[in-house]
């Protein structure tokens, strides 16, 4: 009971359990057959998904963690390692822009209340963003300028459809070594 | 206790609250405050009645949120999930047994590639009884650009009842037995049918569908043919287009997840300039291209039709040819 768990904010119905299985089993098979040892099913039902279509939602859910990983009884039980939201742009760009400056203030305040909780319950956040076309047709992250602050570390991954390698490049890290650098990789 | 009192993150809401007299929270129960903010009720609950939550907790602390599911429950849930047959086995191959509900897909292509066609035939799929394999579902088709032709479907829906005739005759008396109750007729009353003229309606019929669909339990699939088409013209403002579609966009997944059902996008191509060199790319822009589950483009490969994943979070990239026939979509002739 000691080992963590992920809590996974799914905006866009993108949350494959299937595809999770394949990364723990070899040989896909159906689910049911396989695992003699239990161990895929235990890491499994560690990883929890929550879906959210609304940037309000988002909040309730965000405290909610909050309020749980506070409380007594969670002290006593096990540990959220990791929270993923996937996307955050998804939820902000509907309410971003207008003339209105809720917008703004909704995504600095998630900011805010993100950096908290990472900071207060040892959670490592991971939060992906879009690339949009900016000037030139050049592509630039979604969300603008404001949200450039608030992530400690950015991450650019882009994809090389010819060789069909992606890239991974630190755009912005606390470390000085680990800034301006950058890895490739494949996705089987 | 005061809506102005309750530690609530947004000035909004609290207006929101006092514009329907909660003045005092003597007669609110959380689920009111949280009904007239529409917002989910846990987080009034929180705030106003903090020792039920805590006892609640000790149970689901272990979901740490609730209305969370686990990877592994939701594993064993969707390996029972039908999903919605194309009719053309390379594309049900590459597809993983066909449209997946649940999720958003996004399907593009040059005019003429047989968007409508495929569109049409998902819609008539989805009615196929479960005895068949299929979902028994109804289909709502949004028409934006004019191009639904009733007499084509009443020929894919005539074909589809001789296949499973067929079939059926293939299995032998189980089936038999029951007979095929659905004719062709039966499959076009299965077919909601909106026809939408300008973006507003666009937007007005999206946010009118899960009231629709509350009252019709049994759609299984929402075809937009096409969702650009609209967009494309009259929109001065382009920022605001982006807002209103992602917007849309995540409507479309509330729908589709609220109601395990399968929506179907049809889109158009544009040309894109970069570098005094063109492409083509889906309409609608880069930020509307982050929106759908999945992707499929249809392209032309010389004189065959292709498919092509573009984006899965399981499935793998891959082509498959396919051909539209008489009967609807079908496998590409040059294989069988």
């Amino acid at each position: 009971m000691d080992r963590g768990s992920v809590v996974y904010v799914d905006t866009g119905n993108s949350f494959s359990s299937r595809r999770i299985h394949h990364f723990l089993c070899e040989n896909g098979g159906p689910p049911s057959k396989q695992d003699d040892t239990g161990i895929v099913q235990r890491v499994m039902s560690r990883i929890l998904r929550h879906s959210v279509f609304d940037i309000n939602l988002l909040f309730n859910v965000l405290h909610q963690l909050e309020f749980v990983l506070g409380s007594q009884e969670y002290r006593e039980g096990c540990k959220v390692q990791l929270l993923i939201i996937d996307s955050v742009s998804s939820l902000i760009t509907p309410v971003l822009g207008g003339g209105s400056s809720q917008g703004y203030s909704l995504m600095t305040s998630l900011g805010v209340l993100l950096k908290k909780l990472a900071h207060e319950h040892d959670i490592a956040i991971l939060v992906t963003n879009h690339m949009v076309s900016g000037e030139r047709g050049n592509p630039k992250p979604a969300l603008g300028e404001s949200w450039k602050s608030i992530p400690h570390v950015r991450l650019l991954l882009s994809c090389n459809y010819e060789t069909n390698t992606c890239n991974i490049s630190t755009l912005k890290h606390p470390s000085l070594q680990a800034a301006g650098r950058s890895a490739s990789f494949v996705i089987d | 206790m005061d809506p102005w009192k309750l530690p609530i993150s947004s000035a909004i809401q609290r207006k929101r609250l006092l514009s329907q007299s909660y003045t005092s929270h003597a007669s609110a129960s959380p689920s009111d405050l949280a009904c007239a903010d529409r917002a989910s009720d846990v987080i009034y609950l929180l705030l106003i009645e903090p020792q039920v939550i805590t006892s609640k907790f000790s149970v689901f602390s272990f979901l740490f949120v609730i209305g969370a599911q686990n990877a592994w429950d939701i594993l064993l849930e969707e390996e029972s999930m039908t999903r919605i047959t194309t009719s053309c086995a390379e594309l049900d191959k590459i597809l993983g047994g066909g449209i997946s509900c649940k999720e958003v897909t996004e399907i593009g292509g040059v005019p003429g590639i047989g968007k409508t066609q495929l569109g049409i035939q998902l819609a008539v799929n989805v009615q196929i009884p479960s005895y068949y394999g299929g979902l028994g579902g109804k289909a709502i088709y949004i028409d934006t650009e004019g191009s639904f032709m009733v007499e084509r479907v009443l020929q894919i829906a005539e074909a589809c009842t001789e296949d499973m005739t067929e079939y059926g005759r293939f299995l032998g008396k189980s089936i038999q037995a029951r007979q095929v109750e659905m004719g062709p007729k039966d499959f076009l009353e299965n077919i909601y049918y909106f026809r939408v003229c300008s973006y507003t309606e666009q937007i007005g019929l999206e946010n009118y569908l899960d009231k629709f669909i509350s009252e019709h339990r049994d759609v299984k699939i929402v075809v937009i043919d096409s969702v650009a088409f609209q967009f494309r013209q009259d929109f001065d403002d382009l920022a605001q287009r982006t807002r209103v579609l992602s917007a849309m966009a995540l409507k479309l997944m509330k729908l589709a997840k609220k109601f395990s059902l399968a929506v179907v996008l049809l889109n158009q191509v544009t040309t894109k300039v970069i570098e005094s060199s063109f492409q083509l790319a889906l309409a609608l822009g880069d930020s509307w291209s982050h929106s759908c589950t999945n992707r499929l483009i249809l392209y032309w490969n010389g004189e065959e039709r292709y498919a092509y994943i573009d984006k899965s979070p399981s499935l793998r990239s891959a082509s498959a040819p396919y051909s539209v026939t008489s009967r609807g979509i079908r496998n590409s002739s040059s294989n069988s």
